[in-house]
């Protein structure tokens, strides 16, 4: 059994009387622990909605969807879903909930009844673990896009989640944000959690162990990043090629010849020097 | 517009003031408000400075985070000050001039109205700055703990009260980047009467509406995930409990308030008058 | 006459209180008329407040000494400041953000209205906006902007602001937060804004390879100070310059850069990708005349023998 599965999901939003969107539309999947996905797709190509249903904010209109085999639709199990999938949102201004940023963090462990002296521990740790243990008692609004968002992973980790969903929680950070996540992400990885990475930038994609890719609610491609850029099915997903992939089909065009995709930089700068020899 | 607003911004720098249990902070300032409504003499006046800059010196904060509250409210200040100055038309008359007559007494009656509201909103923003909102509420829900058995939803208060304190800096700042994308397309909020005033708000209030909204959506997301609600057996990450300090800073404000009830109901009766004491003919 | 001519500017805030932050530090730059100007820098380095001053959102704290000029109209005269707000148009960050109106004709309608223009050359001006950005009039006038999706959210908000027909256009990262498609959407409409309403436009952005494709010269502000003005290609190739402002390479000359230390023979001044690749097919296709030839040599020796 694998420690996320998906079965038939789909799900529809109330639009207005009489009227509802189908968001998602029969959607399998299974993922692992300790997998690194990235789960693609242009915006309204259902890939939030699909985070939101793994940690039991909405439920499925039809399907079920298992957390280490329990249910997200049985209501009693809400909370035991939330402790096991944490999730940071989009905003950096939107989800802490206290002015000073240990008190924000320690609010999940506050919520689920961890006793004073373990969410001491906890705290420590998680700001340990995002490398913002010096800023604990300042107050978060004064922070950078990129320390917010480490301080809303911090929150999470405090609850101590085996799944981390990041949604879309680069998008509106600077490529210094956007890296100190990333290299927050892959870290918390390698300590053995499984990282769901949504999101539209390709790069980010390169670095996964499995891209999932969305397109008008239902899975479009799922493989390794190079099956998954070979396709060449990314565009028809609105999706782009990383820029290193893109170089390496131009030089394809200009004579070069690559027997696999290439997604990393210096893979494709070991490959062009040894065909210029 | 809208700058630099002190209101709700915690101004760390850990001090005794600072450490101060927030519950007694809280009944404090309570004090400290009660008392400013009975202060009747100039007297009284300048022990409450005296008092409150004691308070700003070991809170160690510059006195500029204080003052900055009071020209929030400068506008409100100004105009009763204006009001009560031309209004009050009994006692000896000072000026006059048409209809225009100022008393001696409105003059007095001016003078203290000002010093009230300042030492007033300096008190209050003193709590706001030097207490954490979460520590705030945290007292809140103490204080009021009573009502829950009456069925009050103290918890949902002091949560609501936190996290409208925590998005008020957010809130601001989101206020003066829509009025600077308005003003860029040439919208003008400082011509015409009042209510053409309040008509061209319309283009900042409402985006700032509706955006507040999407935040509070996306927030009710972020709490919910992070399994708030999930028992009513919530723990506390901070603990406050009660220390010498606290006594030493009740004893101080009691005393205080103790002198301004003596100086309001008691000193007069037997003789004493401190202000034609210290001011003599001034008055 | 340049389009934009500031002289000397200097910017404090708080001024005068424990706060006090130099966000600007003698600032002189200018932007010629038909120039597309990529504005850089870390979170922070006072690119806003520069911007800010364009259209007098921010004034001058030094009249005497500093100067902002937008075609030939100054930002300290009162007078002339009012004609300026609708001369700079100023697309800000997330300017779906701002949009207020019921309808999206009249969110359009706003700027121009400001301007005290009759109603026909508003209605004018709403419809070839809306057009311009690639909304159909008929099809989006009367709709609320609030029920559209992203991507046409910003096309509104876009046109509301070159409805006033600015001769420069400033942006504030304009394509933050959108999916790839949306991005090369809004970069291209940037493209076709400077041909057909405003020639001169400056545009604030974190990637490199954007700039490096985009703009005819690139200015990088650090810690409130000019480091780098030049184009592409002179700022991108001078490192140290780089390293300095800690700016981030644009793709293409870092995996230049890796190719010549490995001893690829390309040019050092590229900047965009297409030209990496063009170099690079270059030296592939050189590499294989000089391997034929050399064939024919041993061919040639061959036969000798």
């Amino acid at each position: 059994m694998s420690q996320i599965e998906i079965k038939g999901v789909s799900y529809s939003y109330p639009v207005k009387e009489g009227h509802s969107l189908k968001a998602l539309k029969n959607v399998s999947l299974a993922i692992d622990k300790g997998e690194f996905v990235v789960l693609a797709g242009m915006n309204g190509s259902g890939k939030s909605t699909l985070a939101k249903l793994l940690n039991g904010l909405f439920t499925p209109s039809a399907g079920e969807i298992f957390i280490d085999g329990i249910s997200t639709a049985d209501e009693e199990n809400t909370f035991e879903i939330r402790k096991k999938v944490g999730m940071v949102f989009q905003n950096p201004d939107n989800q802490t909930v206290a002015t000073i940023i240990e008190d924000d963090i320690a609010f999940g462990p506050e919520n689920i009844g961890v006793p004073r002296e373990e969410i001491v521990v906890r705290v420590d740790e998680a700001l340990e673990a995002v490398g913002m243990s010096e800023y604990r008692t300042r107050t978060a609004s004064k922070l950078s896009g990129g320390q917010k968002q480490r301080v809303a992973i911090a929150g999470v980790l405090a609850m101590r989640p085996d799944v981390l969903i990041l949604d879309e929680s680069t998008s509106m950070l600077d490529p210094n944000g956007r890296k100190e996540i990333m290299d927050i992400a892959l870290k918390l990885n390698k300590s053995g959690i499984t990282v769901i990475n949504i999101t539209h930038n390709m790069d980010e994609a390169t670095v996964a162990d499995r891209v999932v890719v969305m397109r008008k609610g239902r899975v479009a491609m799922d493989g390794t990043p190079k099956e998954v850029f070979a396709s060449g099915l990314l565009e028809a997903c609105g999706l782009t090629l990383p820029p290193v992939t893109q170089l390496s089909r131009s030089l394809a065009d200009e004579g070069f010849v690559f027997g696999d995709v290439v997604t990393d930089e210096d893979e494709l700068v070991e490959e062009i020097c040894r065909q210029l020899k | 517009m809208f700058k630099d607003v002190a209101f709700g911004q915690y101004y760390p720098t850990n001090s005794p003031v600072h450490r101060l249990d927030a519950r007694v902070k809280l009944l404090l300032t309570l004090l400290y408000v009660a008392a400013i409504f009975f202060i009747k003499s100039y007297f009284g006046f300048m022990l409450t400075t005296a008092v409150l800059i004691i308070i700003v010196a070991l809170a160690r904060l510059p006195i500029m985070s204080v003052l900055k509250s009071v020209r929030g409210v400068l506008f409100i200040v100004v105009f009763t000050a204006i009001i009560n100055l031309f209004f009050i038309k009994d006692g000896e008359v000072l000026v006059q001039s048409g209809s225009l007559i100022i008393t001696k007494n409105g003059v007095h009656t001016t003078i203290k109205l000002v010093l009230r509201l300042v030492l007033l909103i300096s008190g209050a923003s003193l709590l706001a700055l030097t207490t954490t909102p979460v520590q705030l509420a945290d007292g809140l829900e103490s204080l009021m703990s009573p009502l829950k058995l009456i069925k009050v939803p103290v918890r949902d208060i002091a949560m609501i009260m936190s996290i409208a304190l925590r998005f008020i800096p957010t809130l601001f700042e989101e206020t003066n980047k829509i009025i600077a994308a308005q003003k860029a397309r040439g919208a003008c909020f400082d011509t015409g009467n009042i209510f053409a005033r309040i008509k061209a708000m319309l283009p900042v209030l409402i985006p700032l509406f509706i955006n507040s909204f999407r935040r509070a959506d996306e927030l009710a997301f972020a709490m919910d995930a992070r399994c708030y609600n999930a028992t009513d057996k919530r723990t506390r990450f901070k603990k406050a409990k009660l220390g010498w300090g606290d006594l030493i800073a009740f004893v101080f404000i009691a005393g205080y308030f103790t002198v301004i009830l003596l100086d309001r109901y008691y000193f007069r009766t037997v003789g004493i008058d401190i202000d034609s004491m210290i001011f003599g003919e001034l008055l | 006459m340049p389009a934009v001519e500031i002289k000397n500017l200097n910017f404090i805030y708080s001024k005068k209180t424990p706060f006090e932050k130099r966000a600007l530090q003698d600032i002189n730059l200018t932007v010629e008329e038909g120039e597309f100007l990529g504005l850089v820098g870390a979170t922070g380095s006072g690119k806003s407040t520069l911007i800010q001053h364009l259209n007098g959102l921010i004034k001058l704290q030094d009249k005497k000494r500093s100067s902002v000029v937008v075609n030939g109209m100054s930002a300290t005269d009162k007078k002339s400041l009012k004609k300026l707000r609708f001369e700079v148009g100023m697309v800000f960050q997330y300017p779906e953000y701002q949009l207020f109106e019921d309808t999206v004709a009249k969110d359009v309608a706003f700027g121009p209205k400001n301007m005290k223009l009759d109603k026909d050359e508003i209605d004018a001006r709403v419809r070839r906006a809306l057009e311009v950005v690639g909304l159909e009039y008929d099809k989006f006038a009367e709709r609320s902007p609030f029920d559209l999706s992203g991507g046409e959210k910003r096309r509104v908000a876009i046109a509301g602001v070159i409805a006033m027909q600015p001769k420069v256009l400033v942006l504030d990262e304009p394509v933050a937060g959108l999916d790839p498609v949306g991005r090369e959407d809004i970069l291209s409409l940037v493209k076709k804004l400077q041909k057909e309403v405003s020639p001169t436009i400056i545009m604030v952005s974190h990637n490199m390879d954007d700039m490096a494709r985009l703009a005819d010269r690139i200015v990088a502000l650090k810690d409130g100070c000019i480091v780098a003005n030049g184009t592409p290609k002179e700022v991108f190739c001078d490192r140290k310059l780089i390293e300095d402002a800690g700016l981030d390479l644009p793709a293409a000359t870092r995996i230049a850069d890796k190719l010549i230390a490995r001893g690829v023979e390309i040019p050092s001044d590229i900047v965009t990708m297409d030209a990496l690749s063009a170099e690079l097919g270059k030296a592939l296709r050189s590499r294989i005349t000089v391997a034929a030839k050399a064939n024919d040599g041993v061919s040639e020796e061959d036969e000798n023998v």
